[in-house]
């Protein structure tokens, strides 16, 4: 009884001490987020404010002077927001205060928790227009601050339970680290495993790895390329990122660029580099994607092979650790040399760029560059570890069962539907990928992929269970059994060789043979010079007089207005991206004749079909005949473009409300350098109105709101009045040499200076542009498009032999119970190698046709996306035709050559047995 | 007598791809006990769940439901490595296409669960050696198992599942890849270890001539036992008794 009552006590105690902790550890931190208060965390314009002396400013002057010494655009509804920020501030207090009363009384009220979901609320206000945060220039310091509070009520909400449950707390843990004791004794007992693995035991792992060195040494090979690629990309970029003296090619030129945007609430812009960055990465991309196929390919391949290798050692009791330590150091040691050999060949592929592109210098190794390729390379690992797994695992390839012999199910309905469907799928995506507004969309052509595949699937399986039914069925029995008896391998296999033959045929033969196309820099670049001047800018056209007056310079000028559109990338922004509005240079019908004859004197006019009201346009795409089809609007879709006239305004989307514009109905297109190729087609393209709206629209900038685009009320015009901002108006092209172009150099960086902000929306659009840059990136543009191209097709020439090369060897052991099976029935060598050489006769046809054809349609897709006329479509199939041929001829050759090869393996291994 | 193994209600259950049902059951809740130094034969129809029964009693896979026992413990609450433990030194296992390693010569293949058991070099050499000897495959010790023929290469096998002295030798088929007289040589073998060494044998096998050997056979079918049959000593009439169960399965 005694001692209960001593326990009882003990217990008390404990109780009593824990209840003064937690007390403590209340008034503390409720004290700290208190003392938050009067912490000046607000940086508003040049001042610093705490809470408090923001909410005595906002009392005693008004939010006028707070709106003011933040330099915000007034706006009504900054008061109530101030006043609901302020409101929550002093609800946590209050509550705050409350809750310290109720500790003290040791009331066990819970009102933390209401204190705690006030905190919760002041962040999340501080991120809502218009409320407090808004007022900050610190917008990350801001946002940190607020959270504080929040942290220091949840920290005390918690901390308190936990100092409440501490006895329980610490039992359990007691108890739990016994457990673990327990098991990790028992662990130890029950798998007592003493001593070292002998000699012997390294002499046969090293023995049993050797016999598959041949197969280790290829999926290291294309361990090491995909390094390589990787290593390549990251070293061009580095490269092309120096800013120094010997290097003209940086990656400020290839489009990677700081933005500063006005206006706070504008989300970072989504950008891709350009030129030739562009085609490095798009390259690279490509080159990763065929590589991680490869990979994967490789690996299942081999992982079939070794698994019932250490399926041996695991039947005959290796211990786990140990067998996955084998298994972890050949893969590992495979990754490491992989990476060397790979850097090496990364370094050597470099070096071939900077010769052939020409005008990038430096060193590019570092530790820092081999460390993110180092980890990108772990990602197309785990990727290829995810992708590998699922397929081994889906397709039971390490199941004991001998998957070989089953019969793999094939399509029983609906053949000829789903096969119409496929090729309604086809059909309909090859017209949509000739739509240049479809910018040549990669998803298009996997949806042209995804038809081919239905139809082979169904197509073959229709067709066979259709000759199945017929008479003589019996007499091709033998001929079309792999394909009926492993219809679904068979497919892919064949679907995989066509995913890869219209990538060289379709895709990467035009990268190269465009480049044929591309005309002489004169037709491309008629202008030395090319600047966005402004007609209100006095030394704007001072500058314009003395070019007239210099001798060398040949000088016009055109009016002109900015012509902006929703988005100017094909990237597809999230949330967190605003896409960039492009901007492009609007002109009259007649100076776009005016611009025609200057180029060509023998210029004929015709009426381009534009009406009065500006429904109708003509756009000239500047870019060369290499370049992808590039739209003018990339939310336009089809053939109406959003385009409005004036400088971009930020808040403008596809989906906006538009009253002063409306979506444009293109009358007419061409690809040329009217003016210049100056930004190939991203930007800078012509608009041509009709002389009547050019007129009109010149100055609809006046009348229309500088953020969301809407026409001004009479009443807002006066609050917008600073704001309206009308860009370049006046198109000043000039025949200059090299000399007048030095002599102008200072005149020129002060036409900049007055006109940056032009050029601070979109680091790609200038205020000038000098042809020798230009034709410079262009240059480089082309030389990396046809290295890269040429180096696709070698390697996806190679990816489509590794597919064919691991089909043979896979079906390897099931070809060689064939044999036997053939031989036992009497069938001659003769007959049994004409079966093989039929089985891959057949894969060859359907790919060569089905790819053959898909490639045609997609080219004459790709010409008329592009804009070719009848010459260029004439030039460039004299190279595409040829190529296609020699193409399927070697892809042939070397087929045969692999079937005989395979053919010889088969009746040597089937003699072994 | 001590167990060697028990079965109680004994399931196995398989996923299989392209399968119309989810599951196949192929066992079907089997009952039995093999005692120690038996030589138990398994028979049955193809596909009747011969060879599953033979992983799991052989610990290779684990069942789907009922318990097991091996020398009375659990297997449900035995380890992955505790499973691998009983596989390197208490069963040895004779498969019909013999599982060598094609990379290993005959005597590393001998040697291999005493490799993995961590024994010391002189003594895996001196057991492979004398196990060669007894089944006169002496000669053949510096050879690949491809350069052998089927008999020699199922004698390599038995002498891979001896070396470690196992108290339980598993045979799944060991005669099925070989002419009659491989045959007659590899059963005579599995007798001698049989009767010789004390060992407890278990042995699926089709073919009623090398059945007859065992001193009980269980027929199998459809993943339950249909019967067992004991011998009485004299292999002539027990090879009938078979030959006249047979026609039951």
């Amino acid at each position: 009884m005694e001692q209960n009552g001593e326990k009882r006590k003990g217990k008390g105690a404990s109780s009593e001490r824990l209840s003064r902790i937690q007390r403590r550890f209340s008034v503390t931190l409720y004290m700290l987020a208190f003392a938050a208060f009067f912490y000046p965390w607000m940086m508003v314009g040049e001042k610093k404010y705490s809470v408090v002396t923001f909410a005595l400013e906002f009392k005693k002057n008004g939010i006028d002077s707070l709106v003011r010494q933040a330099g915000l655009e007034p706006n009504a509804l900054y008061e109530p927001g101030v006043k609901i920020n302020l409101g929550i501030f002093a609800l946590f207090a209050v509550l705050g205060v409350f809750y310290l009363v109720t500790v003290f009384e040791r009331k066990n009220w819970n009102i933390n928790i209401a204190s705690l979901l006030a905190a919760i609320a002041v962040p999340y206000a501080g991120m809502t227009p218009y409320m407090m945060v808004d007022f900050c220039s610190n917008y990350t310091e801001a946002i940190l601050s607020t959270s504080v509070l929040m942290i220091i009520a949840a920290v005390e909400c918690i901390g308190r339970k936990v100092i409440e449950n501490w006895d329980v707390t610490s039992s359990e843990a007691d108890e739990y680290h016994e457990r673990e004791r327990r098991e990790k004794e028992e662990r130890r007992r029950r798998l007592y495993f003493p001593g070292r693995y002998k000699k012997l035991f390294y002499r046969v792992i090293w023995k049993n790895f050797r016999r598959n060195l041949k197969d280790y040494t290829v999926l290291l090979v294309c361990n090491a390329l995909v390094f390589g690629f990787v290593m390549t990309g990251f070293g061009m970029q580095k490269l092309t990122a120096q800013e120094g003296a010997g290097v003209r090619l940086t990656m400020t030129n290839l489009g990677e660029w700081d933005v500063s945007v006005e206006g706070a609430a504008e989300l970072p812009q989504s950008g891709l580099p350009s030129g030739a960055g562009e085609v490095l990465l798009k390259s690279v991309i490509e080159l990763g994607a065929v590589g991680l196929f490869m990979l994967v390919l490789l690996l299942l391949y081999y992982l079939r092979k070794r698994i019932p290798e250490y399926g041996v050692f695991k039947t005959l009791g290796i211990r786990r650790r140990t067998m996955y330590f084998c298994m972890g150091l050949e893969l590992g040691i495979g990754t490491l040399l992989s990476l060397v050999i790979g850097g090496v060949a990364g370094t050597a592929l470099i070096a071939v760029f900077q010769k052939n592109i020409g005008g990038i210098e430096g060193s590019f190794l570092s530790p820092l560059l081999l460390l993110k390729a180092v980890a990108v390379m772990l990602v197309i690992y785990l990727v290829t570890f995810f992708v590998t797994h699922d397929l081994f695992v889906g397709f039971r390839m390490g199941s004991s069962l001998d998957l070989q012999v089953m019969k793999e199910r094939m399509p029983r309905k609906f053949h000829w539907i789903v096969v119409a469907a496929g090729l309604g799928l086809c059909a309909l995506m090859v017209c949509w990928y000739g739509m240049n507004g479809n910018f040549e969309n990669i998803q298009l052509l996997g949806g042209c992929l995804a038809g081919l595949y239905f139809v082979l699937r169904f197509g073959i399986a229709g067709y066979l269970v259709h000759v199945r039914k017929k008479k003589g069925a019996l007499s091709k029995l033998l001929r079309q059994h792999p394909f009926y008896h492993k219809s679904r391998s068979a497919v892919w296999y064949m679907f995989g060789m066509c995913v890869l033959q219209v990538c060289i045929l379709a895709v990467f033969s035009i990268q190269l043979f465009s480049v044929s196309l591309v005309t002489e820099d004169e037709e491309l670049f008629p202008y030395d010079l090319v600047m966005c001047a402004s007609a209100e800018e006095e030394e704007d056209m001072e500058l314009l007089q003395k070019m007239r007056q210099t001798d060398g310079i040949e000088v016009s000028d055109y009016p002109m207005f900015r012509v902006s559109g929703t988005d100017a990338t094909e990237r597809s922004e999230n949330n967190e991206m605003s896409p960039i509005r492009s901007q492009n240079i609007g002109i009259s019908e007649s100076t776009f004749h005016a611009l025609k004859k200057a180029q060509d004197a023998d210029y004929i006019e015709r009426p381009l079909g534009l009406d009065g009201e500006g429904e109708s346009i003509y756009i000239v795409h500047q870019q060369n005949k290499a370049t992808k089809a590039r739209p003018i609007d990339y939310k336009s879709m089809r053939s109406t473009p959003y385009l409005y006239t004036g400088p971009v305004c930020i808040n403008v989307d596809a989906y906006s409300h538009r009253t002063s514009f409306s979506r444009r109905k293109i009358a007419g297109e061409e690809v040329s350098g009217l003016v210049g190729v100056l930004c190939q087609g991203e930007r800078e393209n012509l608009v041509v109105f009709s002389d009547a709206y050019f007129e009109k629209a010149k100055d609809i900038w006046k009348e229309t709101n500088p953020f969301n685009g809407e026409i001004l009320k009479p009443e807002e015009k006066a609050e917008y009045a600073e704001l309206l901002y009308q860009g370049p108006t006046r198109l000043i092209v000039a025949k200059a040499d090299g000399k007048a172009i030095e002599a102008l150099k200072p005149d020129l960086d002060a036409f900049r200076e007055r006109h940056k902000k032009d050029e601070e929306y979109d680091a790609k659009v200038k205020s000038y542009y000098l042809k020798e840059d230009c034709v410079f990136l262009m240059k480089a543009e082309l030389n990396m498009q046809e290295t890269m191209a040429k180096l696709l097709i070698c390697i996806f020439f190679a990816a489509e032999l590794l597919l064919l090369g691991i089909k043979m060897m896979t079906e390897k052991k099931m070809n060689v119970r064939r044999t036997e099976f053939l031989n036992c029935m009497g069938m001659r060598k003769k007959e049994i190698r004409r079966l093989f050489r039929w089985e891959m006769g057949v894969y060859y046809l359907v790919v060569a046709a089905c790819s053959a054809g898909l490639s045609t349609a997609l080219l004459f897709a790709t010409f008329r996306a592009r804009l070719y006329g009848a010459e260029d479509i004439k030039m460039i199939s004299a190279k595409l035709l040829p190529f296609g041929a020699l193409e399927l001829a070697a892809l042939g050759i070397l087929m045969w050559m692999l079937t005989e090869c395979n053919i010889r393996q088969v009746e040597k291994k089937t003699r072994e047995a | 007598m001590d167990s060697v193994l028990r079965a109680e209600k004994l399931i196995r259950n398989y996923k299989l791809p392209n399968a119309e049902e989810d599951t196949i059951k192929v066992l079907k809740g089997l009952d039995f006990t093999i005692e120690q130094n038996e030589f138990v034969g398994i028979m049955g129809k193809s596909g009747c769940g011969k060879t599953t029964l033979l992983k799991l009693l052989g610990l290779i896979e684990r069942p789907t439901g009922g318990e097991m026992y091996f020398k009375e413990k659990k297997v449900k609450e035995l380890w992955e490595d505790e499973l691998a433990d009983l596989r390197r030194r208490k069963i040895g296992f004779v498969f019909q296409d013999f599982y060598l390693m094609d990379s290993l010569t005959v005597e590393e293949n001998i040697m291999l669960p005493m490799i993995l058991d961590k024994a010391e070099e002189e003594d895996c050499y001196e057991s492979a050696r004398g196990y060669a000897e007894h089944f006169r495959i002496n000669a053949l010790m510096r050879k690949y198992p491809y350069e052998l023929s089927g008999g020699e290469r199922q004698r390599v096998a038995i002498c891979r599942a001896l070396v470690n002295k196992p108290d339980l030798i598993l045979a799944d088929e060991p005669t099925g890849n070989l002419d009659s007289q491989s045959g007659k040589i590899v059963i005579d073998a599995l007798d001698q270890i049989h009767k010789e060494h004390k060992k407890t044998i278990i042995m699926v096998t089709h073919d009623p001539q090398i059945a007859s050997y065992c001193s009980r056979i269980i027929l199998l079918k459809d993943g339950v036992i249909l019967d067992e049959l004991k011998s009485g000593g004299n292999r002539d009439a027990f090879y009938q008794e078979i030959l006249g169960r047979m026609a039951d399965l």
